[in-house]
């Protein structure tokens, strides 16, 4: 995890109550580039960072947003193939498990 | 998770260098407390999430080994036996920092390579004695604009071992102030730039001068970039920071 982040969660209780912190936790293949890669959500789908962009992006600010409504944490999990990894700019395809953190602020 | 971990988080990063973080992102049904706890680790200090999970949490990491928590590169997911009483998944990761890419020159070629460097996640810092060349409008996208002399500058250089050094001054003799200033520092890059006349003049200066070894000259990345045949600013631009790159993602710690 990137120092700035740190520092950008810090921050971010000025403005907001809640937010969620999604990062790639694993990778299920030879070149685990991308895990480590993390972004923040805030309740109002406002992002800071990214994880790739495109569906998958969406669908984890999504699954993120419910799961700040709730003060949940969570899970959610992806099974990619190579060229639609390369799409969306992970190095690679196969199984990417993102671990969503619900941080009170 | 509370806020306030982040907090002592981010003093810990504060204070020390090199800082790893561990989330319980999964656990069996015994071990449903110790969901989505977390903990950070130094080689002097360990910080909680929850006060109450600390005895449980030093048993993960004795399992684990503090050491070698302390020596890994990459993040990762780490499946965790508790003595057989079960099992907890651990997310292990180190606090990185951005790389710091240090520009001794202003002139075009360091424009260049500040503007392709800015794409990339490099905190960059240009230094120079000449103002006219070195000011916002040049150099819009960089992170620290220094007008010093270079020797001021290396005064107070703190040098990191994430540190790039591009030397591309206007002048052999500045070159060499800054090559001797920064050759033996544990920096992952010093590069720099001039034909092999040049080069080797200030190689001989620092001979002479510095008793620089062979070893330690041969370290200098010389002549800059990769050799992709570059001829223009830009293009020699693109091959530095191709360097750059290669070594970044290629050189062992």
């Amino acid at each position: 995890m990137n120092k700035r982040l740190i520092e950008k969660i810090v921050d971010s209780t000025d403005s907001y109550d809640s937010l969620a912190l999604a990062t790639i936790v694993d990778a299920k293949s030879s070149a685990p580039r991308d895990v480590g890669t993390s972004m923040i959500i805030y309740p109002d789908g406002e992002t800071h960072g990214t994880i790739g962009g495109g569906n998958q992006e969406k669908e984890i600010i999504n699954k993120a947003k419910a799961l700040l409504k709730e003060g949940q944490s969570g899970r959610i999990s992806f099974s990619l193939t190579r060229k639609e990894a390369a799409k969306i700019g992970w190095v690679c395809g196969g199984d990417i498990e993102v671990y969503i953190e619900n941080i009170e602020l | 998770m509370k806020a306030n971990f982040y907090n002592e988080l981010n003093n810990l990063t504060e204070d020390f260098k090199e800082v790893f973080v561990g989330t319980i992102v999964n656990t069996d049904q015994k071990h449903s407390e110790l969901k989505e706890v977390k903990f950070a680790l130094t080689k002097e200090k360990t910080i909680y999430s929850s006060s109450d999970q600390t005895e449980k949490i030093n048993e993960i990491l004795e399992t684990i080994g503090k050491d070698n928590i302390l020596k890994m590169n990459n993040p990762g997911l780490k499946e965790i036996e508790l003595n057989g009483k079960g099992k907890v998944e651990l997310y292990l990761e180190p606090v990185t920092d951005n790389p710091r890419l240090i520009l001794f020159g202003a002139g075009h070629i360091a424009n260049q390579v500040s503007k392709i460097a800015s794409l990339m996640d490099f905190e960059i810092t240009v230094i120079d004695d000449r103002e006219k060349f070195l000011n916002k409008e040049r150099f819009p996208e960089a992170d620290h604009l220094i007008v010093k002399d270079y020797s001021d500058y290396l005064n107070e250089y703190e040098p990191e071992k994430n540190d790039y050094v591009v030397i591309i001054t206007r002048g052999h003799q500045f070159d060499y102030d800054v090559l001797s200033g920064v050759i033996d520092e544990d920096c992952k890059y010093v590069g720099m730039i001039g034909s092999s006349k040049k080069i080797g003049e200030v190689f001989d200066e620092l001979r002479k001068v510095d008793n620089a070894s062979e070893e330690l000259l041969d370290t200098v990345y010389t002549p800059i970039g990769l050799d992709i045949g570059a001829q223009t600013t830009a293009e020699i631009a693109v091959a530095i920071m191709g360097e750059i790159v290669k070594v970044r993602r290629t050189k062992d710690e």
